[in-house]
């Protein structure tokens, strides 16, 4: 079987693979319902509403959101069905809560996600191959143990925490000490992805993209220092172990009794073969990019898709979490299918088959 | 190591990020404020920024990169800010209590001698020392403190300090026996049933997410039903969970939670308490059932003087206060912190607190002038700007700014006149032509308002905005819940409205005069928006749908998550007049200025980190 048999063999799965989590999405999200009773429709309504409820306006909201007071057996099957062409369609409905269209809310938060994500993601990828080649090279040494034992240290600091030191430090301390010395605040912005003032200015200039995108960058930058630093770890460990075991093989050893200079052996041998079970880690973690980070953008009030997915949790907002979870596993699922075809290109030894 | 080259590469690429700081002076000139509540506002805008992170909020106040908190902090940040004499502190006790719900369905707990007992053995003061740090009142009657209904002054007696004897020989009394030796808990003696003599448990439940509060809270009643020899705990529970189980009727012994109020309305009174409703879904979870509570319902919601009404509420607090189905347990107070070295004229309201819509009516800088920018934090970004969909306190914030009303609640929660002039009510005592039974109310409105499309605001709008929330509720509209009674809104002269109800009731006015007021023009059902699309109306956020209101500020600009600007209304029918205040940053005209496109801005924003990332990384990754 060559690679266009495996491509349509495993697209086959992963649609499976799709429906599957997708039907399972259905399950996931109203299991309150199902073991507790929980009610989307009693988190919807205020004190004030609460206190003047009447039962056909009561009916006429479970109505207006397909919702079901009591539901048997045949109620869940057609709201299941109903779910499954919806999700299929590609009608995500409306959020139970704001009743504006799901799709709207996502396509707002995606490009914040994204950017911080993804920005944070290389840092720590970078930030952890790099390191983890410099020490992989020497095991053993003081360099190698102080960087393992910072990396592990850095690895277990809760990421909320992290955020708020540096918040601390370069969103308020920093200014305060320049005010008090130099008379200007400079400094590090303390919430959000674009100032107010920036943007009173940007929109009257004819530079006021390149304003804006300046000032993004500038909000950009603790959070992804946060997210970033704090998920270096893991990567350094996985290139430090890889490489290791990469130096130690044959061909290593063919190349330096080749007179090979150490610092080649070290990059074109030992790096490009610790890099393939990188690659699997590199494109899940871009896979799951959409996922956000709840606590880095509470801190930092990023307005991303992590807070957005844990507040509709919270407020069982189905249409919204399923979509969303919907999403998720697609991407994730495509990034393992293009990790797995990446293996053959990085790797002439695997054949698919 | 770093070449010299790639060192300033990496020093002017990140140096680059630091050069956007902007600073926007607002000149004004002096200006006389007027007394007057209505007249306003003296800022040129308000700016709502959005800050999820509270310690980022305290730390921005204390820096002045705000002026104010739309939301109440911990008191744990008390002392930091009283120390900043640019700061002030508003207190106000809340329209609202922590209360403990009792399942009165359920054997023993069913018995009201047994409920009553509880709430002599709980320590209120307990509370107030140990879990709210004396943020609070000790409070009894299930109207707060702060509405003119309750009579927590007039209770013939307090359940404030623990009185564990008397509440034993309550349960003695009652028939209440022990499993072993009398009072004595320690050794393993517990309370049994009357009657049946079977030992029981009771479960306070709590919101898992508020552990010192609520679970504080629910500890302290799980000692008070210990101190009484009954097998209790507390239970921490999943707040989406129970509050489900209660409003379908569901299992549970005691649940401690919080209850908000709004105004200065206790009609709710007759069916959150309501026997025949115990087994209506969302209506009455604590399943109580009590005749004389019940034969007063009709005299506290088709009353219709005050002394009528007040005179049922008083005699429904007494009932509930010696039946106990809801224990009051707190009323607590809320703080507030805002900046006092900019702007002055902050109004203390009852139902919105220090950041209501008073505040920003009167706002204005402490040299005496007009104008200024006022920036507010919100926790959480406004969900919707449909004013019949959002639940949002954080929406409510910016929508009580737009809107008007026939009137407003005044800083005391008292009617205050806003589209209003003048208010006739009458039933067919008063005149024969009102129908018997029925109220009806005539309003002769301002002449001067004006919608922000340049539309003259009429009674035609008055009058079709409740017709608007009656026919809308057909299709599930929460804004028609309370006008249930309406028969009949209708403007018989361009500036006169008049409202009828098809029964008597002291709390038509309520449920009528603080209703957002729509323009007909845009909402009728026709060629507007219509009856059915009162939840799919989505102004703000989606650019296609009208905007179009007459408050005191306008929504000028925003970026979703981020910020909500609000310019004054210079329009606004209490607009300070130009020979009084007349200020001059205010009354320019607003320029037209070039669309940033904000997603092209973000794109920009992601290619330029992945530039600097790339960069740094290449030049990282070439050190060997």
């Amino acid at each position: 079987m060559g690679l266009r048999e495996y491509i349509i063999r495993r697209s086959i799965y992963m649609v499976l693979l799709i429906i599957a989590v997708v039907c399972f999405n259905f399950f996931l999200f109203r299991l309150p319902t199902f073991l507790f009773g929980a009610n989307p429709i009693s988190l919807m309504i205020s004190d004030e509403l609460r206190r003047n409820l009447t039962q056909d306006l009561l009916e006429q909201m479970y109505a207006n959101f397909g919702l079901v007071p009591d539901p048997d057996i045949f109620d869940w099957i057609y709201m299941f069905w109903r779910y499954i062409v919806s999700m299929f369609t590609g009608n995500f409905g409306v959020s139970f809560l704001t009743q504006r269209p799901v799709i709207t809310a996502i396509v707002e938060r995606l490009p914040n996600t994204l950017l911080l994500m993804g920005s944070s993601s290389m840092v720590a990828i970078l930030l952890g191959i790099w390191t983890g080649v410099k020490v992989a090279a020497d095991p053993g040494s003081k360099k190698d143990v102080g960087a393992v034992t910072v990396a592990l240290f850095i690895y277990a600091l809760p990421v909320f925490w992290f955020g708020m030191m540096l918040l601390l430090a370069f969103g308020f301390m920093l200014p305060a000490w320049t005010e008090s010395v130099w008379g200007v605040r400079i400094g590090f912005p303390q919430y959000g992805t674009i100032s107010y003032d920036v943007w009173e200015i940007a929109r009257t200039s004819p530079y006021g993209a390149l304003m804006v995108a300046g000032d993004v960058l500038h909000h950009l930058f603790l959070p992804m220092i946060t997210l970033g630093i704090g998920g270096y770890g893991g990567y350094f460990l996985y290139m430090r172990n890889n490489l290791i075991d990469v130096m130690t093989e044959d061909y290593i050893l063919t190349a330096r009794a080749k007179g090979l200079d150490e610092n080649q052996v070290l990059y074109k041998h030992g790096l490009k073969n610790a890099m393939l079970p990188m690659v699997t880690i590199i494109a899940m973690t871009f896979g799951f990019l959409i996922n956000g980070a709840t606590l880095t953008e509470t801190v930092f009030s990023w307005r991303g898709l992590g807070r957005f997915i844990f507040s509709s949790l919270l407020l069982m907002d189905f249409p919204v979490i399923q979509a969303i979870f919907m999403i998720i596993a697609i991407t994730a699922v495509l990034a393992n299918f293009v990790a797995d075809l990446l293996y053959g290109v990085l790797d002439p030894r695997i054949k698919y088959g | 190591m770093l070449t010299n080259r790639n060192k300033r590469l990496i020093a002017i690429t990140f140096s680059m990020a630091f050069i956007l700081m902007a600073v926007s002076p607002a000149f004004s000139q002096a200006a006389a404020i007027p007394s007057d509540l209505n007249q306003g506002p003296y800022v040129d805008t308000l700016v709502y920024q959005v800050i999820t992170n509270p310690d980022t909020v305290i730390q921005s106040l204390l820096a002045g990169t705000i002026q104010m908190d739309n939301s109440f902090f911990n008191p744990i940040h008390y002392e930091a800010l009283d120390l900043d004499p640019d700061i002030t502190i508003a207190s106000a006790l809340r329209n609202g209590y922590g209360h403990i719900t009792i399942n009165c369905d359920k054997f023993p707990l069913n018995l009201s001698v047994f409920r009553r007992a509880f709430a002599f053995a709980f320590d209120k003061y307990r509370v107030t020392d140990e879990i709210l740090s004396g943020y609070n009142q000790e409070h009894d009657s299930l109207v707060p403190y702060i509405s003119s209904f309750s009579i927590e002054d007039e209770l013939p007696y307090h359940y404030y300090s623990a009185n564990v004897a008397l509440a034993n020989q309550m349960l003695d009394d009652a028939g209440f026996g022990w499993t072993g030796a009398p009072n004595d808990y320690a050794g393993g003696s517990r309370r049994t049933t009357p009657g049946t003599n079977e030992q029981f448990h009771v479960n306070i439940e709590y919101g898992d997410n508020s552990e010192d509060i609520a679970g504080g809270t629910a500890r302290i009643g799980v000692d008070a039903l210990r101190s009484m020899g009954v097998d209790a705990d507390s239970l921490a529970a999943n707040f989406n969970e129970y509050i489900s189980r209660l409003d379908f009727h569901g299992d549970y012994d005691m649940v401690f939670f919080a209850y908000n109020f709004l105004g200065n309305d206790i009609s709710d009174l007759g069916d959150m308490f309501y026997g025949p409703f115990a087994d209506l879904d969302y209506q009455n979870m604590m399943n109580f059932r009590n005749a004389s509570f019940d034969a007063l319902r009709d005299d506290l919601l088709y009353g219709v003087t005050y002394e009528e009404v007040y005179e049922a509420g008083r005699q429904m607090q007494l009932i509930l206060h010696h039946n106990v189905p809801r224990l009051v347990v707190y009323e607590n107070t809320y703080n507030q912190a805002y900046r006092n070295d900019v702007f002055t004229g902050h109004v203390m309201d009852a139902a919105y607190y220090i950041t209501g819509l008073w505040t920003m009516r009167n706002i204005h800088k402490i040299d005496g002038t007009a104008g200024g920018s006022v920036s507010i934090s919100l926790g959480e970004e406004p969900d919707s700007f449909n004013i019949y969909t959002t639940n949002s306190a954080y929406a409510a914030a910016i929508n009580n700014e737009l809107w008007p009303a026939l009137y407003n609640r005044g800083p005391d929660m008292a009617p205050w006149p806003d589209l209003a002039e003048t208010l006739l009510t009458e039933t067919h005592l008063d005149n024969a032509l009102v129908p018997e039974g029925h109220t009806r109310f005539t309003m002769d409105i301002i002449q001067n308002a004006t919608w922000s499309d340049g539309v003259k605001l009429t009674a035609e709008d008055v009058a079709f905005s409740y017709t608007y929330a009656f026919e809308s509720g057909d299709y599930g509209n929460p804004a028609s819940v309370r006008l249930v009674d309406l028969v009949a809104a209708y403007a018989p002269t361009p500036y006169r409205v008049v409202v009828e109800f098809n029964t008597e009731s002291y709390w038509h006015f309520n449920n009528f005069a603080s209703n957002s007021v729509i323009p007909k023009h845009i909402f009728n059902d026709v060629d507007g928006i219509g009856y059915a699309n009162w939840n799919t109306w989505n102004p703000v956020f989606d650019p296609t749908e009208p905007m179009v209101n007459c408050g005191p500020f306008e929504l000028t600009d925003f970026i979703a998550g981020e910020f909500y600007e609000l310019s004054a209304n210079t329009n606004f029918h209490y607009y300070p007049q130009a020979d009084v205040t007349a200020p001059t940053s205010s009354t320019t005209p607003p320029t037209t200025t070039p669309p940033v496109d904000f997603t092209l801005a973000i794109v920009a924003g992601a290619v330029g980190a992945a530039v600097v990332i790339l960069v740094g990384g290449f030049v990282l990754l070439r050190q060997k």
